[in-house]
């Protein structure tokens, strides 16, 4: 066999290998938050269906899949049906660019800890958490219903107006490491992670992608207490399904990217990287259970103000001061 | 095989026999058949089911509170996976129908269930789901089976979470038996969801209460099988006059300045048993009215109530027109109340409408008009208010029927045809070129019931908001005409299902008060004890649904854990929970069990402490804070005007409780304060009930440490239900235990008003009594009509989050406002 058919080869299983631990990492998520929040509310969360409730996000899968797909009257067909993979699909390529472990050799054959390490990744993931705005607004407006449209609106606008904020809070981590690759961005925090370099910055991060998430204190898109469930109302069975996996997709690509970004990736010292890399994704995932369990919803005018008002600013001043204390240093 | 008895050494292939037995399919169609791939898939597809319901977020009445409490710690309903509540019903699988079905909703639900995809299943929760229940009334279906296919049923009024739980368990068992496969591929065959039919009255059920098996008889006593008694026997007793009282100095003043005022117009009633009355001509009345309000000495600033009576069906007719219309003011200044009433002639008698005077009149003049027919002129828009706008009749009319068994059975068909009135002709004329009508209601997650706000957008602003209400009509004022004075107690309880006994003893008061009955203190120190418990109770379920409402999820949990230990405490005194109906005419039903000291003390010790923690997680949470504060701002002018109560009022700055301004059942022997903010908002609003729990607890402390002995009910047996033990050794006893029971005690014909500082508010109850065992008119003044009519005053102007988080900030209940 030749190098180069071994290099496609170990390529496809790697990417097979990242898929299904994704998706598995994302389905039991959901069942790790359900237990998690119990836990935090004095009960005891999903435990019968298997041995502690371990086959629920089975359960759960195969009922989404064997429901009535419903597409309601008015519905925009073609965008309604694909809305949903939209959200899906881009919370799982993000985690193309992200580099999970130190990496392998296998005969030879270099297995770098990353699916795909584009010399541009920052600027892909922004671009991909950019197209899976579209997931929320076009599902909202597709549904031809007042409540999902206005779901649509909100999520649009949040989501629109964090992304800067989630942007400029990594512009001093590019500055710092002088790269846009991802693996680059690991590889300087070599001696010390971003988060004790930037806090400012890590903070603003955090807040943004919780925003971009669209969870607790910032699930305004989807309130139920408002809008019954928001831009995916009218979604049934596993297209509803979706857009739930997506948001739990996006949860451990988050824990992923600050980890990358802030924490230093899968740098660690005595345990193997890989497990460095899900000990931080967990950190991060169990913070915001934490902040579910805990927090009020903000009204959406507030979240604006906050974004446009509070972040972007801040933002913006971390950068200058992070450039001004960069060129002193070397000077 | 023999049922297996579980005692120790007891084998395993034993104890699995067993296991097999006690689980043995109960549902028909369980028998495996096809093939065997057919079959696996068959496994696989119901196990996840039976492990992934969701249940739709959707509650009608009482039961709801019973259902989410399965939701919360000491049950949790999480382990089966079917914690997942979903508002939209595209994403539920199970409706779970708990409450009564009003005619006014049954359409809603109709359609919630057909906007859940397939597979759905149902279940039907408490009896009047099941069958009507307690309320065979005209605006009450009898059974929600008549409308949709029902899966299962939970008998009880209101079954308790465990049955709730067990009813997950039967399903789960239901499903098991179902083969979905070949329905999931398009094949012929298999069976999936709901498969039985919906019921038709008088063909597959009966609404017969001598259950089944009696259809076509009729039954004894009536016209067809004689003997048919047509008045009531109670007419042939003797009772004394009515309790009569003294008025007070600046009542006798204000009698004086009214007649020189207005002469003949305004006269005075003889003899009252509560408060101030005045018969009033009709055409005087606006002018009587403006003067109370504007120049009289004291003023009388709020319009405490105005209802009607159906005078047509009086013993005796002649001395009494044919409807009376009845206004009652309520001055702040000198704490007072005055009773106007205005006789009308004729079948369809027009009045002049005072909403120019009184803007909160506009719903009472509505109330009037859907329930007696009575016209008011000058109404800005006289539409029913409680009544589906279809509906034909006037139901307090004394010819109206008061049973649904009376009436056509309500069908699949008529759920298909009364549908609401479009939101878009509560809007007409209100509607600017850029702006949009969104209906929240009558069923949503934070409408908390079913009530229907309407409302005008630009974006998410709200510039115009109207109200429907009325789905939670329950007819309770219909039923007292019908029920005896005891048998009605088990209504109040339901009139607002989150405070029990509170409202039993509002009822209680008001019938008391007519007749004279004295409660012994003991029993007076019983039904504070209670009502404060029961007001803990709703406040922790305010607590927990309103910061649910403002986004945070987990004090639900924490507040229904503490609120399971009130629940504990009022069980083993009362033996009921949501419902005890337990406090009699003259006293309460029992004495106090041993051992209900050690758990108020425990529960005492602990309480104020969690107090703290829900403040720790909610009070300076900076994100509550920008929901609450500066949101929906109601003055004091306009509560007061408005005939706001309880918190509400309160929160805009009055200090104003009837425990301490016109105290009854021993108020005046507690120290507690009153706890009142300035602000007028959402947050001030929470604040003061915060700090009513910590009133209330002290209350408890004050009224279990100072229990005082003796007996616990009164001895004037000729119009209480006596102690069955005392019935054994006494004839006299025994004779007033029989008549009381089964005919029902006969009261003064007179009438009393008394109300109560409810949890909600002020809660009034007018009974009106013809000399029968039974009230002639039994009318509820309840706190949430009148406080949640002000919503516009607070909402407009503000966004949908806004509006959510003034609902929860007033703390209404549907059964409250609609009755």
């Amino acid at each position: 066999m030749s190098a180069w058919t071994l290099g496609i080869v170990l390529l496809l299983i790697k990417l097979l290998v990242v898929l299904v631990v994704l998706l598995l990492l994302a389905a039991y998520l959901i069942y790790v938050e359900r237990r998690l929040l119990g836990f935090m509310q004095l009960r005891l969360g999903p435990n019968r269906a298997g041995p502690q409730g371990l086959l629920q996000p089975i359960a759960d899968a195969v009922k989404l899949l064997t429901k009535e797909d419903f597409i309601p009257a008015g519905a925009d067909r073609v965008i309604f049906l694909y809305a949903p993979a939209l959200v899906a699909g881009t919370a799982l390529l993000i985690f193309a660019v992200i580099p999970f472990a130190r990496g392998w050799t296998f005969r030879g054959q270099e297995i770098p800890g990353v699916v795909s390490d584009l010399n541009v990744g920052l600027l892909f993931i922004l671009a991909l958490s950019s197209i899976g705005v579209y997931g929320v607004a076009l599902g909202g407006w597709a549904s031809n219903s007042k409540f999902a449209l206005l779901g649509a609106i909100r999520g649009a606008a949040q989501m629109i107006s964090y992304e800067l904020a989630l942007g400029l809070a990594l512009v001093p981590v590019v500055m710092l490491a002088r790269s846009f690759s991802l693996v680059d961005i690991v590889q300087a925090q070599a001696r010390l992670p971003f988060i004790i370099l930037q806090p400012l910055a890590f903070m603003i991060f955090f807040i943004s992608a919780v925003a971009e998430m669209k969870r607790i204190p910032f699930d305004i898109p989807e309130a139920e207490n408002e809008l019954v469930a928001g831009y995916h109302t009218e979604y049934s069975g596993m297209r509803f399904g979706l857009y739930f996996l997506g948001e739990y997709v996006t949860m451990v690509t988050l824990g992923a990217m600050l980890a990358a970004f802030f924490l230093g990736g899968w740098r660690g010292p005595l345990l193997p990287p890989l497990l460095w890399f899900f000990i931080k994704v967990f950190i991060v995932v169990f913070a915001l259970i934490w902040i579910r369990a805990t927090l009020p919803r903000l009204r959406y005018d507030r979240l604006m103000e906050f974004g446009w008002k509070i972040l972007i600013p801040v933002a913006l001043l971390n950068i200058i001061i992070t450039g001004g204390v960069m060129l002193a240093l070397r000077r | 095989m023999a049922t297996p008895v579980y005692t120790k050494g007891v084998t395993t292939p034993e104890l699995i026999r067993g296991l097999e037995y006690l689980t043995r399919p109960r549902f028909e169609g369980a028998v495996p058949s096809g093939s065997p791939l057919e079959r696996t898939l068959d496994w696989l597809v119901n196990w996840s089911r039976a492990y992934s319901f969701w249940p739709l977020f959707f509650g009608l009445s009482c039961c709801f509170i019973e259902e989410i409490t399965a939701w919360t710690p000491r049950f949790d309903i999480s382990r089966f996976g079917a914690e997942v509540l979903r508002g939209s019903p595209r994403q539920a699988d199970l409706l779970i129908v708990s409450g009564t079905v009003f005619k006014k909703i049954a359409p809603v639900v109709l359609r919630l269930y057909e906007q859940m995809p397939e597979p759905k299943w149902v279940i039907s929760m408490g009896s009047c789901a099941n069958c009507g229940g307690m309320y065979d009334c005209y605006s009450v279906v009898q059974g929600i089976d008549q409308i949709l296919p029902v899966d299962l049923y939970i008998p009880g009024c209101p079954p308790r979470p465990e049955a709730v739980m067990q009813s997950i368990v039967l399903l789960q068992e239901k499903v098991r038996s179902e083969r979905p496969t070949r329905k999931i591929l398009h094949l012929a065959g298999g069976s999936q969801g709901t498969q039985t039919p919906i019921l038709v009255d008088g063909l597959s059920k009966t609404r017969d209460s001598r259950g089944p098996g009696y259809y076509g008889t009729p039954p004894r006593g009536s016209e067809e099988t004689p003997p048919m008694f047509w008045d009531a026997r109670s007419d042939l007793m003797w009772t004394p006059p009515p309790h009569w009282i003294e008025l007070s100095e600046t009542d006798q003043s204000l009698a004086k300045i009214l007649s020189e005022k207005f002469g003949g117009a305004v006269i005075q009633a003889a003899q009252t048993s509560d408060l101030l009355t005045f018969e009033v001509a009709p055409d005087r009345l606006k002018d009587v009215l403006r003067f109370l309000k504007t120049e009289s000495e004291p003023k009388f600033l709020r319009l405490d109530d105005l209802t009607a009576v159906d005078e047509s069906a009086r013993r005796e007719r002649e001395k009494y027109p044919d409807y009376t219309l009845v206004y009652q003011l309520l001055s702040f200044d000198s704490a007072s109340r005055v009773r106007l009433k205005v006789p009308l002639a004729g079948p369809e008698p027009v009045i002049p409408s005072i909403t120019d005077l009184w803007p909160a009149a506009d719903w009472y003049e509505r109330e009037v008009y859907d329930m007696f027919g009575v016209l008011f002129a000058g109404h800005p828009r006289l539409w029913r208010l409680l009544m589906p706008h279809d509906w034909e009749g006037h139901p307090l009319r004394k010819s109206y029927p008061d049973r649904a068994t009376d009436m056509p059975p309500y069908t699949h068909y008529d759920a298909q045809k009364h549908q609401p009135r479009d939101a878009g002709e509560y809007m007409t004329g209100r509607l600017a070129e850029d702006q949009y009508v969104l209906n929240i209601g009558p069923h949503h997650i934070s409408t908390h019931g079913l009530i229907r706000f309407i409302l005008a957008l630009k974006g998410e602003e709200i510039t115009a908001l109207d109200t429907d209400i009325g789905y939670h009509h329950r007819a309770a004022e219909k039923i007292g005409e019908r029920q005896s004075w005891h048998q009605y107690i088990p209504y109040t309880d339901r009139v607002d299902y989150l405070t029990g006994v509170a409202n039993n003893l509002t009822y209680l008061l008001a019938v008391e008060q007519l007749a004279g009955i004295k409660v012994p203190d003991r029993a007076q120190f019983i039904r504070v004890l209670l009502t404060e418990f029961f007001r803990l109770s709703n406040h922790l379920v305010w607590f927990s649904t309103y910061t649910h409402d403002t986004g945070a999820m987990t004090p639900n949990f924490y507040c229904f854990a503490e609120r399971e230990k009130i629940m504990d405490i009022v069980e083993l005194i009362t033996g009921g929970r949501l419902h005890p109906s337990w406090f009699r005419l003259g006293g309460v039903a029992m004495d106090l069990p041993p051992g209900w000291k050690e758990l108020v003390d425990d529960f005492i010790k602990v309480f104020p402490g969690r107090i703290k923690e829900f403040e720790a997680l909610i009070t300076k949470n900076p994100i509550f804070e920008a929901r609450t504060r500066d949101v929906g701002y109601l003055s004091k002018q306009d509560a007061m005007e408005w005939g706001v109560t309880g918190a509400n009022l309160r929160a805009s700055g009055l200090e104003w409780d009837l425990r301490k301004k016109m105290p009854y059942s021993g108020y005046e022997a507690f120290d507690f304060d009153i706890p009142y903010a300035t602000a007028g908002d959402c947050y001030a609003r929470y604040l003061v009930r915060v700090e009513e729990m910590r009133q209330s607890v002290r209350i408890i402390e004050q009224a279990a440490n100072q229990m005082p002995p003796g007996r616990w009910l009164s001895d004037d047996y000729r119009y209480i239900i006596p102690p069955k033990e005392e019935t054994l050794t006494d004839i006299e006893t025994l004779i007033h235990h029989f008549i009381n029971v089964t005919r029902g005690a006969k009261m003064p014909r007179g009438e009393a008003y008394m109300a109560t500082e409810h949890p909600r508010g002020e809660q009034g109850v007018y009974a009106v009594s013809d000399g029968l065992h039974m009230a002639y008119r039994l009318r509820f003044r309840s706190p949430g009509f009148a406080n949640v009519q002000t919503l516009p005053l607070m909402a407009v102007g503000h966004l949908i989050s806004d509006l959510i988080a003034i609902l929860g900030s007033i703390d209404f209940i549907l059964p409250d406002i609609d009755r």
